[in-house]
C-alpha cells in the first residue's frame, strides 16, 4: 500500500482514503491473475527481446512477468527509482463510463493536470489527455469554442466542456488500426499495446473526439514527476513513436479508486463508475437526468455522458 | 542457372553503355536518393519530431503523395485494357513501360507509408502470421495487402513477358493472361481501397463523402496518362524508344474526358459544401479562401485548377495538341494539378478544423520535403533502370544466347 | 478464357465475403444473461454514505457559547462575535434563526418545524432547492469520494457552498495548453 503514492488535496476527508482501501481490496481479489513485476527480479533483457516481443494479448502469465520487468528496470534505469507494472484485469460485468455535469463544471483544468501527473505524459511538449472547451451558452459547437482560454474562470455566459476519450462501444480507432494495437477491453476500456503499436496514426485520423496523442518526441519526464504505480495498458511511460490516450486510469479503477482526473475535480462535476450496476451514480444519472454525447450520429456509442443539473 | 545470368545480364545492361544524358539523369538521381536517405536517418536518430506534423495535423506530405502515387499506379490499367484485352498493336509497344511505372509507383507508395509511421522497427507487426494485420478489418491493412498484390502482378507479368523474349521463346498465354486480367480489377481496387481510407471516416467530415472513391479514379486516369505522355514524349526525344504516335493520340483523348470529368467531381464537392453551408464547410473554406489571414493553401488549389483547364484548353485545341512540346508541358500542368488537389488539396483540410475544433495549419518541414524528393527520386531511378532494360529486351537489344 | 473468367468471379465473391463478415465483427462482447446475473451477483452493493458535517464546522457545537446567550431574532449584520459571516443568500435567508433552531441550539430547523442535525444540513437547503436535492440523491450533483466501487462518501451541499454566501467565488484556471506553432487564433465570427 505504501508504493501507491496519493495526492491529498485538501486533507478535508479523512474518509476517502477507507473507502478507497475497501475498493483496492476487492479489486485485488479479481486480480490476482495480475502479474506484477518490481525492480529487484533480474531483468536481463536484450533488445531482441523487445524486437519480439508478443502482442498482449499473445502473452502468456510468464511472459507477461519478463516483459514487466524488463519495463521496470528500464525505468530505473532512466529515472533512478523503483516502478512497479501491473495489469489488473477488467472486473467481470463491470461497464465503465463518466458522467459530467457541464452546469458544475467551470474550467479550472485540476483534472487535466492531475491526469498529466497520474499518467506520466510526456511534459515538453505537454501531453494532455483531457482538454477543457469553453463554450459560449447556448451552443454546442465545438469549432467555436476555445481550449486556449486562461485567467479567472468560469466566466459569464460560458459553459465549460471537458472533452476525453470516450471510451466508445463502436470504437472507429479500433476498427482501423491495422496490426490490432489498440482493442476494447470487456470493461468498456479502448487500450493500446504501446510495444504494438506502430504509430501510424490512422486512429488518430479515425477518432472523432480528438482524443488520441502522438509521441512524436521521446517523453520528456523528470524523475521526481514520475509515477511508480505503473499499468502495463495504462500509465508506464511510453516509447517514441506510438499513440495513447485516456484510459480511464485504469490501474485505478480496476481496483475499484477513481480516476485521477475525479479526484481532482473541486466542483464534483465528474461522476465515474459501473453504468451495469443499478446503484452507481452514474447509472442513476442516464436513468434519471436528460443526459447526451457528442456527435451521437456517428454512432461509436460513447460512454461519457454529458448532462446539465 | 540461366536464370541468375539474365539478372546479371540485365543489371549489366542498366548500367553500361548509357548516354551521357542517361549518366547524368541517374546521377541526379542518386543524388536525390542520398539527401532523402541523410534526411531519413535524421529522422529514425529524433523520430517525427523532424516533422511538421501535430496531434492536430497528424498526416502531411508524406501521406499526401502516397495517395497521388496510388492514382498512378492504377492508371497502368489505361495502357493494359487498349493492349492486352483489345489488342492494339500500339500499345502493346509500350505497355511495358506502364507496368513498370506501377512498379515504381507501388515501391514509392510503400516507402511513403514507410516513412510516415513512428515505428518502422516493428513493421513486422504487419506481417500475417508472425504479427496481427487486422485485416479485412482494417481499411490500412486492406491497402497494404492490394498494394503488395498489385505490385507482385505487375512484376509477374513483364517479367515473365521479358524472361520469355530474352530467351527467344513464345510466352505461353496460360501463365500470364489470368494475372493480366486481375490485375485489372486490382488496379481499380487499389485505387478505391486508397479512397475508402479516408472515405470511412465519419469523423473527418471532409472525407467522409461517398464520391471521394470515384474522384480518386478519375483523378488518377487524368494524372497517370498525363504522366505517360510526359514519359513518352521524353523516350522519344532522346530517342530511346520510338513510340508511336498513335499511343499518345490515345492517352490524350482520355485526357479529354478526365480532366473535365474530375474538374466536375470538384465542382459537386464544392456545390456539397458551399451550398449546404453546414458547420463543415469550414474544411473547403479553408482551402479555397482561407481563415482570417490563414490562406496556405489557397493558392495552390486555386493554381491546381487553373493548371487543369490550362492542360485541357490545350488537349482540345486542334492546332496544337498533337503536336509534343504543348502537350508534354499541358500534361505537367494536369500530373502538378491533379498532384496539388490530391495530396495536400485532400489531406490537409481533413484536419482544420480538428474535431475538437482546433485550427492548426500545417506545412511540411525542410526533412519531410527532402525525405519526399528522395522517394521520388528512388522511384524515378528505379524507373529509369528497369525501362532502359525493358525496353532493350523488347527490342531485341539485349538477349540470351 | 471462360475458365479464368469464373474463377475470377470465385475469387471476386470470396473477397466480398470476408470484407462483410470482417465488417460485422463487433468489439462488445455481448454479455449473456446468465453472467451478467452472475456478475450482479458477485457485485459489492453500492453504499453512498454523506461525509459528516458536525466536527468539522469551526465553532460547533454551537451550546458551547448558546447555552447562556438567549435567542433572538439576530439581523445579521454585524454578527457579534461570528465576523466571518457575510450574509449574501436569498431575501429570506437573512436572520440566523431561519435556519438555525433556537430551540436546539447544535440543531437547524426545517421550515416544518422539524429540527436536523448538521450533517444533514442538506435537508435544509433541498427546502428551497428542490431539484438540486433531487439531483443530490442520485448522486448527480455534490463531489464523491472514496471509489466507485462498494462505499463511498457525498460531500455535503456547505461543504462547497458556504451556506450564509452559496455562490462559489471565481478561480484561476490553470495553464492552458501551450498554442500550436502553427494555431490559427479564434475571432468570433472568424469563419462566420
Ligand atoms: S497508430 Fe498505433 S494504435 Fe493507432 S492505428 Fe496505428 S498502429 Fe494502431
Amino acid at each position: 500500500m505504501k508504493r501507491r503514492r496519493r495526492r491529498r488535496r485538501d486533507g478535508k476527508h479523512p474518509l476517502s482514503r477507507r473507502g478507497f482501501l475497501r475498493g483496492l481490496g476487492a479489486g485485488a481479489a479479481t486480480a490476482a491473475s495480475a502479474a506484477a513485476a518490481t525492480v529487484g527480479t533480474s531483468a536481463c533483457s536484450t533488445d531482441w527481446d523487445k524486437v519480439f516481443q508478443k502482442h498482449y494479448k499473445e502473452m502468456t502469465a510468464a511472459d507477461k512477468k519478463k516483459v514487466f520487468a524488463r519495463i521496470a528496470a528500464e525505468a530505473k534505469q532512466r529515472f533512478g527509482k523503483a516502478v512497479t507494472v501491473s495489469d489488473p484485469q477488467p472486473l467481470p460485468g463491470v461497464r465503465f463510463a463518466f458522467c459530467i455535469s457541464l452546469s458544475t463544471c467551470n474550467g479550472n483544468r485540476k483534472c487535466v493536470h492531475a491526469c498529466v501527473e497520474e499518467n506520466n505524459q510526456g511534459r515538453d511538449p505537454a501531453i494532455q489527455y483531457i482538454k477543457v472547451i469553453e463554450l459560449d451558452r447556448g451552443t454546442l459547437d465545438l469549432e467555436r469554442g476555445d481550449q486556449y482560454y486562461g485567467g479567472e474562470v468560469p466566466r459569464a455566459n460560458k459553459v465549460y466542456l471537458p472533452m476525453q476519450c470516450n471510451q466508445c462501444d463502436n470504437p472507429p480507432c479500433v476498427k482501423v488500426c491495422p496490426v490490432e494495437a489498440t482493442w476494447k477491453e470487456p470493461d468498456g476500456i479502448v487500450a493500446i499495446d504501446y510495444d504494438w503499436c506502430i504509430g501510424c496514426r490512422y486512429c488518430m485520423a479515425a477518432c472523432p473526439y480528438e482524443a488520441r496523442r502522438f509521441n512524436y518526441h521521446q517523453p520528456s519526464l523528470p524523475a521526481s514527476q514520475l509515477n511508480t504505480n505503473q499499468g502495463y495498458l495504462s500509465n508506464r511511460v511510453r516509447p517514441r513513436g506510438v499513440v495513447e490516450k485516456c484510459h480511464f486510469c485504469m490501474h485505478r479503477t480496476r481496483r475499484g479508486a477513481y480516476p485521477a482526473c475525479l479526484e481532482a475535480c473541486p466542483t464534483g462535476a465528474r461522476k465515474f463508475g459501473d453504468i451495469n450496476d443499478p446503484d452507481s451514480e452514474v447509472h442513476k444519472i442516464v436513468k434519471h437526468k436528460r443526459v447526451f454525447v457528442l456527435k451521437e450520429e456517428l454512432n461509436t456509442v460513447p460512454h461519457v455522458f454529458y448532462y446539465f443539473d | 542457372m540461366g536464370y541468375l545470368r539474365y539478372w546479371g545480364a540485365m543489371v549489366r545492361y542498366a548500367v553500361i553503355g548509357g548516354s551521357r544524358v542517361y549518366y547524368g539523369w541517374l546521377a541526379l538521381l542518386a543524388c536525390g536518393v542520398v539527401a532523402g536517405v541523410v534526411a531519413y536517418s535524421h529522422q529514425l536518430e529524433r523520430g517525427l519530431s523532424v516533422t511538421a506534423l501535430s496531434d492536430q495535423v497528424s498526416w502531411g506530405a508524406y501521406i499526401a503523395n502516397f495517395t497521388f502515387l496510388v492514382g498512378i499506379a492504377a492508371a497502368a490499367v489505361l495502357l493494359v485494357v487498349p493492349s492486352y484485352v483489345y489488342k492494339r498493336e500500339d500499345v502493346k509497344e509500350v505497355v511495358l513501360v506502364g507496368e513498370l511505372l506501377a512498379v515504381s509507383a507501388i515501391v514509392m507508395c510503400l516507402l511513403f507509408v514507410t516513412v510516415d509511421i513512428g515505428r518502422p522497427d516493428r513493421i513486422l507487426h504487419m506481417l500475417p502470421f508472425i504479427g496481427r494485420l487486422q485485416f479485412p478489418r482494417s481499411v490500412l491493412a486492406w491497402d497494404v495487402v492490394v498494394l503488395t498484390g498489385y505490385l507482385l502482378l505487375n512484376l509477374h507479368i513483364p517479367g515473365y513477358l521479358l524472361y520469355k523474349r530474352y530467351r527467344r521463346q513464345r510466352p505461353s498465354e496460360r501463365y500470364y493472361l489470368p494475372f493480366v486480367f486481375l490485375s485489372i480489377i486490382w488496379a481499380i481496387s487499389i485505387h478505391t481501397v486508397t479512397a475508402f481510407l479516408y472515405s470511412g471516416l465519419g469523423g473527418r467530415p471532409y472525407w467522409n463523402t461517398a464520391i471521394l472513391a470515384p474522384r480518386f479514379l478519375v483523378s488518377a486516369f487524368a494524372s497517370g496518362p498525363a504522366l505517360l505522355i510526359i514519359i513518352f514524349g521524353t523516350l522519344r526525344r532522346f530517342e530511346a524508344h520510338d513510340v508511336s504516335e498513335s499511343v499518345t493520340e490515345l492517352l490524350r483523348k482520355i485526357l479529354t474526358f478526365t480532366i473535365p470529368l474530375n474538374l466536375f467531381l470538384l465542382g459537386c464537392e464544392v456545390f456539397k459544401e458551399f451550398y449546404t453551408d453546414s458547420a463543415h464547410v469550414i474544411s473547403a473554406r479553408y482551402l479555397f479562401y482561407g481563415i482570417g489571414t490563414h490562406k496556405m493553401l489557397a493558392p495552390y488549389i486555386w493554381a491546381a485548377i487553373v493548371m487543369q483547364v490550362l492542360a485541357l484548353a490545350v488537349c482540345l485545341t486542334p492546332a496544337i495538341r498533337r503536336r509534343d512540346g504543348p502537350l508534354v508541358v499541358a500534361s505537367v500542368l494536369c500530373v502538378v494539378g491533379v498532384w496539388v488537389e490530391k495530396g495536400m488539396g485532400l489531406i490537409v483540410p481533413g484536419f482544420i478544423p480538428t474535431p475538437a475544433g482546433d485550427l492548426v495549419e500545417y506545412t511540411p518541414s525542410g526533412h519531410e520535403i527532402v525525405i519526399c524528393l528522395g522517394i521520388w527520386c528512388v522511384g524515378a531511378l528505379l524507373f529509369s533502370l528497369m525501362t532502359r532494360v525493358a525496353l532493350a529486351i523488347q527490342n531485341g537489344r539485349l538477349e540470351g544466347r | 478464357m471462360t475458365d479464368v473468367t469464373s474463377r475470377l468471379t470465385i475469387l471476386a465473391l470470396a473477397l466480398v465475403a470476408a470484407v462483410a463478415s470482417g465488417c460485422q465483427r463487433s468489439d462488445a462482447a455481448p454479455a449473456s444473461a446468465s453472467a451478467a446475473a452472475a456478475a450482479a451477483a458477485r457485485r459489492p452493493t453500492r453504499v453512498i454514505r454523506i461525509a459528516r458535517r458536525e466536527g468539522k464546522v469551526r465553532e460547533y457545537p454551537c451550546l458551547k457559547c448558546h447555552d447562556k446567550i438567549t435567542a433572538v431574532l439576530q439581523r445579521p449584520t454585524p454578527i457579534k462575535r461570528h465576523t466571518a459571516i457575510r450574509i449574501k443568500h436569498f431575501k429570506g435567508a437573512d436572520a440566523c434563526y431561519v435556519c438555525h433552531d433556537t430551540r436546539a441550539m447544535n440543531r437547524l430547523a426545517l421550515l416544518s418545524g422539524e429540527s436536523v442535525g448538521y450533517d444533514a444540513s442538506y435537508e435544509l437547503c433541498g427546502q428551497c432547492h428542490g431539484e438540486k436535492r433531487r439531483d443530490f440523491a442520485i448522486g448527480a450533483h455534490g463531489k464523491l469520494v472514496g471509489g466507485w466501487r462498494g462505499t463511498a462518501y457525498k460531500y455535503n451541499c456547505v461543504d462547497c457552498h458556504d451556506p450564509h454566501h452559496p455562490k462559489r467565488a471565481a478561480v484561476n484556471a490553470l495553464p492552458p495548453p501551450p498554442f500550436p506553432a502553427r494555431g490559427i487564433r479564434k475571432s468570433r465570427g472568424a469563419h462566420r
